[in-house]
């Protein structure tokens, strides 16, 4: 599917804009979020395959003669990056709490210099 | 004097509609969370979605009843150690194959139910319950610890 | 100067990124590899019925270690960084 593909780029690109030009702290985290989640997007993608349905068993007698399933290791690996990628903007808001109460501003020009 | 009886008549209505709503959810989200854990491996699902889920309830009584609700109802020191407790009983459990069968985090214990019972699949069950219990107390205690830094500037 | 540098390479970028996308999804994916196994042995191996949970805890279990090793660092990281907060108060500071 093409579609999938083209928006998950746009939305890394865009997440990259953001990181690369804004000038306020807060929407440079939404930027590095906006980039993770673009990420996840296209590691699911990888794993399509025409007609077929999600990777989950009904009972145990439909072993032998089930519809194809889709690919089920991009899914795996997708839990373990939504993970990460919670923990880091996490730890990136934090950082910003305190270089607020620090400099008294959150403006990427003000906060160049080490300060006390 | 008439326009602080009012305000004070406004935040009064605002507050109980939000303590309603919170009063009517919470056992719903706590009861929903730990279903989704518990049956990671018959339906989607799993250790990971559940906890998050479960975690949502301390925004749920910060949104209702601010930082003096959760000071009485959450205690950060002991989630803490129960997060702890479920990353040390997760290696347990991958240690469990080295000690009856060959490697590290192997399936030893997979013939105790039929498939499609709840505690079927040896311990993949326990492993589930054990990365649950670890981000349930995890997030929840980073949550109030964040909730706080609200407190403390405003006074 | 700067910024029109910037956009001017995040455009080439773009192109680059829709010439791979539809290169992509035109050729078909193969499916002999390791997953056909694990999908097909999920019930006999391990007697559940969720293929992801048993590729998450079951067959790759070591990356799940690794991920809460990550989880652990994060809860700490935040809980050291705020640190006023933690301890329920002002810290006394002997200045």
């Amino acid at each position: 599917m093409i579609v999938n593909y083209i928006g998950s780029f746009i939305v890394i690109i865009l997440g990259f804009y953001m990181v690369l030009v804004k000038k306020n702290l807060l929407k440079i985290v939404v930027g590095l979020s906006l980039i993770d989640s673009g990420t996840n997007l296209l590691l699911i993608s990888f794993g399509y395959r025409p007609a077929s349905t999600a990777p989950i068993f009904d009972n145990a007698a439909q072993e032998l003669s089930h519809q194809p399933f889709v690919d089920p290791v991009p899914q795996a690996l997708t839990l373990t990056s939504i993970v990460i990628g919670a923990c880091v903007t996490a730890l990136a808001l934090s950082l910003v709490i305190k270089v607020y109460e620090h400099y008294g501003s959150i403006n990427a020009d003000n906060v160049r210099r080490l300060n006390g | 004097m008439k326009q602080n009886k009012k305000e004070k008549k406004e935040k009064k209505a605002k507050n109980i509609i939000i303590k309603c709503g919170c009063d009517f959810l919470l056992p719903i989200t706590l009861v929903l969370g730990m279903y989704i854990i518990l049956h990671g491996h018959l339906s989607p699902g799993g250790g990971f979605q559940g906890g998050v889920v479960v975690s949502a309830a301390v925004v749920l009584v910060f949104l209702a009843y601010g930082n003096d609700g959760i000071r009485k109802t959450f205690a950060p020191d002991k989630m803490k150690v129960t997060e702890n407790i479920g990353s040390l009983m997760y290696t347990f459990f991958g240690l469990l194959g080295i000690l009856m069968g060959a490697n590290f985090c192997r399936n030893a214990i997979f013939n105790i139910g039929n498939p499609g019972d709840l505690y079927s699949s040896g311990t993949i069950f326990w492993m589930n319950f054990s990365v649950g219990l670890k981000v349930m107390m995890g997030i929840g205690f980073m949550l109030i610890v964040m909730l706080r830094v609200l407190d403390v500037k405003n006074e | 100067m700067k910024r029109f540098f910037t956009i001017f390479f995040l455009a080439i970028i773009t192109v680059i990124a829709f010439y791979v996308s539809g290169i992509i999804s035109v050729s078909p994916s193969p499916y002999n590899g390791v997953a056909k196994y694990m999908v097909d042995y999920t019930i006999q191996k391990t007697h559940a019925l969720n293929s992801v949970t048993a590729i998450v805890f079951d067959f790759r279990g070591y990356d799940t270690l690794g991920e809460s090793f990550v989880l652990c660092t994060a809860v700490t990281g935040v809980a050291v960084i705020l640190r006023k907060a933690v301890k329920g108060g002002r810290k006394d500071e002997t200045k």
